[in-house]
């Protein structure tokens, strides 16, 4: 892991790397997602689900990535607060919107398919819940940074917080095993493989990598953003030195 | 094959779907582009016909 922060240290290496990886990125997720949307409208209704069974190739793939972006962003504000690396301090702030929007998905498609599956949109148990305060989170992250002027004094806080929420991360993963839930348990990544029905399983898996790349373009993209935003910022405050 | 049913939970769904990708899109090439040339015509005019410190 040497290369890590030797990596996240040099910005300039960033910007060369996040130039032509960002673009494609997003290609491989448009294309993995095109046929992804093609093989889940193809496959056969499911024997209890029934047509509803679509919305779980977009709403499992959005949960994935909800606690993906999270580890992202526990992972680089680690490394921000550690090594106080700008690159990684940068990378959590842009992964933040991003991890609330899918967690966002997740909670509304969730609700779209648990209202004909559950009769209600919403219901109490221990996954619903956890994902929701992990949404609280997200925002709670993006309230603090915005909240302080001092960029480093926000930095470190929001650090701080994200760390702290990533308690919530085996909760979110591991509630519907330690508590009775009506939310399923885990049918994907699972020690003895899989339960889904390969037929659900492609589509489903084309989705999740379209997601993933999606969410790397997009997270460069906000890096490059965040960076181009301290450089600006940087500039002004010389400018207005003298 | 997809005939309609459940169309009202299973359109939604999708729609809104397309809507935040379409957002998240938006907003992150947005965000990235004026902060760069935020930045570039303080490089190459100065900060005061760049508008300042902050857009």
């Amino acid at each position: 892991m040497s290369w890590a922060p030797a990596f996240l240290s040099n910005p300039e290496r960033f910007m060369a790397f996040s130039r032509w990886a960002a673009p494609m990125f997003g290609a491989i997720a448009v294309i993995l997602g095109l046929v992804g949307l093609w093989l889940g409208f193809s496959v056969p209704d499911d024997y209890q689900q029934g047509q509803t069974v679509r919305i779980l190739f977009i709403h499992v793939p959005a949960a994935w990535m909800s606690m993906f972006a999270y580890v992202c962003l526990a992972g680089a504000s680690f490394l921000a607060l550690i090594f106080r690396h700008t690159l990684a301090d940068a990378a959590a702030q842009a992964a933040a919107p991003l991890g609330a929007a899918f967690t966002f998905l997740a909670l509304v498609t969730g609700a779209l398919w648990g209202r004909p599956m559950w009769g209600a949109y919403w219901v109490w148990d221990a996954r619903l819940t956890s994902v929701l305060v992990m949404f609280l989170i997200y925002l709670a992250y993006m309230a603090l940074r915005a909240s302080l002027d001092d960029e480093a004094k926000a930095a470190r806080a929001a650090a701080i917080l994200a760390l702290v929420g990533a308690i919530n991360l085996p909760i979110v993963k591991f509630s519907v095993d330690w508590w009775n839930t009506l939310h399923q348990g885990a049918s994907v990544f699972r020690a003895d493989g899989p339960t889904l029905a390969p037929v659900y399983l492609w589509p489903l898996a084309f989705m999740g990598l379209a997601y993933v790349a999606a969410f790397g373009s997009l997270w460069l993209v906000r890096i490059r953003g965040e960076l181009w935003r301290r450089r600006a910022e940087a500039a002004a405050a010389r400018a207005a030195r003298g | 094959m997809f005939d309609g049913k459940y169309a009202e939970f299973i359109v939604p769904a999708f729609a809104i779907t397309a809507v935040v990708f379409a957002g998240m899109v938006a907003f992150s090439l947005n965000h990235a582009r004026r902060w760069k040339r935020r930045f570039e015509d303080f490089d190459r005019i100065g900060p005061d016909r760049a508008g300042g410190d902050r857009p």
